[in-house]
């Protein structure tokens, strides 16, 4: 099996490397990061059938988030005690977050049953992002534009069917193609923007809003940490840039776990918003 | 300093202070709704009728002219599907506070 270097080395690291004689006076210009820091060189590749597969470092990162969560998790309720103690505890903070402070407040006391459905994703998807700033992984799952897309496919194929389950498949569709309070002549324009609304621009923006996120932060960070090593150089302005970009990235870093934490904290809201509308529909 | 009640929870904290619920949970849930469903149609009111008024353009050849009005026209008519929706929901809520009062 060949390991290509450039498939698990940072982005950062592997654009810098390219040039490591390009400073500031070598007239090499600033190697300025593009899309291409997303790019991995595949690890392993294999063929089930037609199907191709090929692993990179973004399928090992989300495996790991995968196991880790498992892990976490199946280590805190391994014995559950009626007063929670070390891991247990952390765990039911995290229950409990999602239990009284997405679902109860956004679906009701009926949500309770989402409940492992939203702390499933809210965990992955915090975790999946949260790997744009561990050292060496260095990269968010979620800013690879599948990974989101798949996660709203999930959702959207969970609420749309517990609409018609709950509603029946006319009272669903009605209840989300004729908004009440709206004269009947107007349906005719509205209706069409209702179902592009609810059916195509929900899970649209409800993927690219982590992506966006996610990869514009991501790029930040990689184009202050070229900055600082670019501008590295025997000269006042070399040494003072590249310490204030240094200074950025790191408060960029800092400012991304914000981040990281408040989209997964959206993402899983969202989630709840749709499952919400599915279960009690407006009149 | 008093003990917390039954329903306290550490993850409500930020409503411990409040001494009345001028919000309910019911009421606050359909308003973070309609806010998500509202902005949602904004952009699809946009995206719709500008596409409209594109193709339209294309078929009848003023190429600028149909899609800046589909354009307006799409975000005319989200602004008042959402003043509409949004002034059901005013009078639903003060249908059902004057049940509750009575």
């Amino acid at each position: 099996m060949h390991v290509a270097w450039r498939s698990l080395v940072s982005a950062e690291l592997s654009v810098a490397a390219s040039g490591l004689d390009c400073h500031l006076m070598a007239d090499c210009g600033f190697p300025a990061p593009g899309a291409e820091i997303f790019l991995f060189d595949q690890i392993a590749s294999f063929t089930i059938g037609n199907l191709e597969f090929h692993i990179t470092k973004i399928t090992i990162l989300l495996f790991l988030v995968v196991f880790l969560i498992l892990g976490f998790f199946i280590y805190a309720f391994r014995k559950p005690k009626l007063v929670p103690r070390g891991a247990q505890n952390v765990g039911e903070m995290g229950y409990l977050f999602i239990r009284d402070g997405i679902s109860r407040d956004i679906i009701g006391k009926d949500g309770d049953r989402f409940v492992p459905f939203l702390m499933a994703f809210f965990f992955l998807v915090w975790l999946s992002n949260f790997m744009g700033i561990v050292p060496f992984a260095q990269i968010p799952v979620t800013s690879i534009f599948a990974i989101p897309v798949a996660f709203a496919i999930i959702v959207y194929i969970t609420w749309v069917p517990i609409g018609i389950y709950k509603q029946g498949f006319g009272g669903f569709f009605k209840n989300m193609l004729f908004p009440p309070g709206v004269p009947k002549a107007m349906y005719i324009l509205l209706t069409p923007l209702e179902f592009l609304s609810n059916m195509i621009v929900r899970p649209a923006t409800h993927a690219i809003r982590l992506f966006a996120n996610m990869f514009a932060g991501h790029l930040l960070i990689a184009t202050f940490s070229i900055a600082a090593f670019y501008l590295l150089s025997a000269s006042v302005v070399g040494i003072l840039g590249s310490v204030a970009s240094f200074t950025v990235a790191i408060a960029l870093t800092g400012f991304e776990a914000l981040i990281q934490f408040l989209q997964a904290y959206i993402f899983t809201l969202l989630a709840a918003v749709y499952l919400s509308g599915a279960l009690h529909p407006e009149h | 300093m008093t003990a917390p009640g039954a329903d306290w929870s550490p993850y409500n904290w930020y409503r411990s202070g409040a001494r009345k619920r001028t919000v309910t949970t019911d009421d606050a849930r359909r308003m973070s709704n309609s806010a998500w469903v509202n902005s949602s149609r904004l952009i699809s009111g946009l995206i719709l009728y500008t596409g409209l008024g594109w193709l339209v353009s294309r078929w009848i050849g003023h190429q600028a002219l149909c899609m800046a009005v589909g354009a307006i026209a799409g975000l005319a008519l989200s602004y008042y599907l959402m003043f509409r929706s949004l002034e059901h929901e005013r009078l639903e809520d003060e249908e059902r506070h004057s049940r509750e009062s009575t």
